[in-house]
């Protein structure tokens, strides 16, 4: 007997949905435990400025878990819903922002390390203007939103295209300055921590890219790609500080008080 | 004996602090709190009337921010060698110019302070050690240590661990009374701050690892079990 080819396309779909949402959920796993080693790693830190780039690695890793795991709900909720969308756009156009503070934190930190302490780039100066910047453009993508009432989950071009731009082209501009403090800076540790961090800004950057399409193939790499990104947010949270798990010389003494 | 400003760790160094005449090295990764270790110190020669001398690669406003995000009261102030915001200029990347200050400045106390104690905190040894070659640095430490035991100073000077190459830090250890090492430790899901006494002049070698907080203006020490 033939069978009906609308319904087994059908289940298909929903089967390619089942393995989406799992997937999306140890995403969701994946990323909030970088964030917890980030938390983890800067409440054995000690000095000021290391401890606020810990925090904002740990914030990094938990807004992403946030946008994750609410683009997964709100599909499986009410993706037509305007205010969730709206919710879902405001999570995304603050991407900029945090990944911003953590890339103005790391500046310092390289400036510090740098032997010469220099001002690279003029950033003491030059972060002022970023900053206004990067809150203009995200506040003109959100208003674009609002006013033209798009939906991120069904509009088929999306919003705030030139904005978004705007506030990533920010953002870029702050990466290079950060390469350039760390070449001056020569710190190993920064080196690892810059590789680990830079690989996962990238594909995520790359999955964005491929999760914008909406064909379930793309969907399912992309949630894989995900999972790869989330292991790099974690090994950029282990590298904030170099720890070892070499067993300690005996300890008889101290253990025995 | 004389107090690193902390209780705790005079009473782990022994009761009383740093041995008179010595020189310190506190090594440990970046971010630990190295140089709190330091400002302590600073802060304790201040109230106890010592000669205190700074020389930092930083501007003096960094350092003073630092200080005060460790909670410690900058009500007295140490002699700044810094390379922004002091009379005395700190150019690391000048030894020649930058051994003659601190040798001129502790000669000038030394002659006019009627034998109060110096105390020196410095935080150039790694940034030296990444602008010149090693036993450059070498011999511009041991001629300063050198001289800056004559003049009754403790010095203490913090190093980055994981910046040079393990043999240059052993030398560098080498040349100092004591050692004390803080270091970052995973156990479990949790990552302990620890310290320990590599070496102390006039102490039995100190195996024993202990767990470290700065909470409230103070160094919390607690043994550390594992």
């Amino acid at each position: 007997m033939p069978s009906d080819p609308t319904s087994s396309s059908s289940l298909l779909i929903f089967i390619a949905e089942i393995l989406l949402f799992a997937l999306g959920a140890v995403v969701v796993a994946l990323y909030a435990y970088g964030a917890i080693w980030a938390f983890r790693i800067r409440g054995a830190l000690m000095t000021p400025l290391y401890r606020e780039r810990a925090l904002w690695v740990g914030v990094v890793g938990v807004f992403f878990t946030t946008l994750i795991a609410s683009n997964l709900l709100i599909r499986l909720l009410d993706p037509t819903n305007f205010y969730l969308s709206l919710f879902q756009y405001c999570i995304v156009d603050a991407a900029g922002i945090v990944t911003l503070a953590w890339i103005d934190t790391t500046i310092k930190l390289a400036r510090r390390l740098d032997p010469l302490n220099r001002n690279t780039f003029k950033w003491k100066q030059l972060r002022i203007v970023i900053w206004v910047l990067t809150f203009l453009t995200t506040g003109g993508s959100l208003a674009e939103v609002i006013i033209l009432r798009i939906n991120f989950f069904t509009s088929p071009s999306g919003a705030g295209g030139a904005f978004i731009a705007g506030s990533f082209g920010w953002v870029l501009l702050g990466f290079i300055a950060l390469l350039l403090s760390y070449r001056r800076s020569k710190d190993p540790v920064l080196k690892e921590h810059l590789k680990w961090f830079g690989l996962f800004l990238l594909l995520l950057f790359i999955v964005d890219t491929i999760l914008s399409k909406q064909i379930p193939p793309f969907r399912i790499l992309g949630e894989i790609l995900l999972a790869l990104d989330a292991y790099f947010l974690y090994r950029g949270a282990r590298s904030l500080a170099p720890f070892s798990r070499v067993p300690l010389e005996q300890n008889a003494l101290t253990s025995s008080r | 004996m004389v107090s690193t400003g902390l209780e705790q760790l005079d009473a782990v160094l022994g009761g009383e602090g740093y041995p008179e005449r010595s020189s310190i090295l506190v090594r440990g990764p970046p971010g630990v709190g190295k140089e709190a270790l330091g400002y302590w110190f600073i802060r304790s020669g201040l109230i106890a009337g010592d000669f205190c001398l700074y020389v930092t690669r930083l501007p003096v406003s960094e350092v003073l921010e630092d200080i005060k995000a460790f909670r410690i009261p900058t009500d007295r102030l140490p002699i700044w060698m810094a390379s922004e915001g002091s009379e005395l200029r700190c150019d690391i990347s000048d030894l020649t110019s930058l051994s003659a200050s601190i040798k001129e400045t502790l000669r000038k106390n030394s002659s006019s302070s009627d034998g109060k104690r110096i105390r020196i905190v410095t935080d150039v040894l790694s940034p030296l050690l990444m602008l010149n070659p090693a036993d450059t640095v070498y011999r511009f430490f041991s001629q300063l240590l050198a001289g800056s035991k004559q003049s009754n100073s403790v010095f203490l000077a913090t190093i980055e661990d994981g910046m040079h190459q393990p043999q240059v830090l052993a030398a560098m250890e080498q040349l100092f009374d004591g050692v004390l090492e803080l270091r970052l430790y995973e156990e479990g899901p949790r990552v302990d701050p620890l310290f320990r006494v590599r070496k102390m002049r006039g102490m039995a070698p100190q195996p024993n690892y202990f767990r470290y907080e700065f909470l409230q203006g103070k160094m919390e020490i607690r043994a550390y079990a594992k």
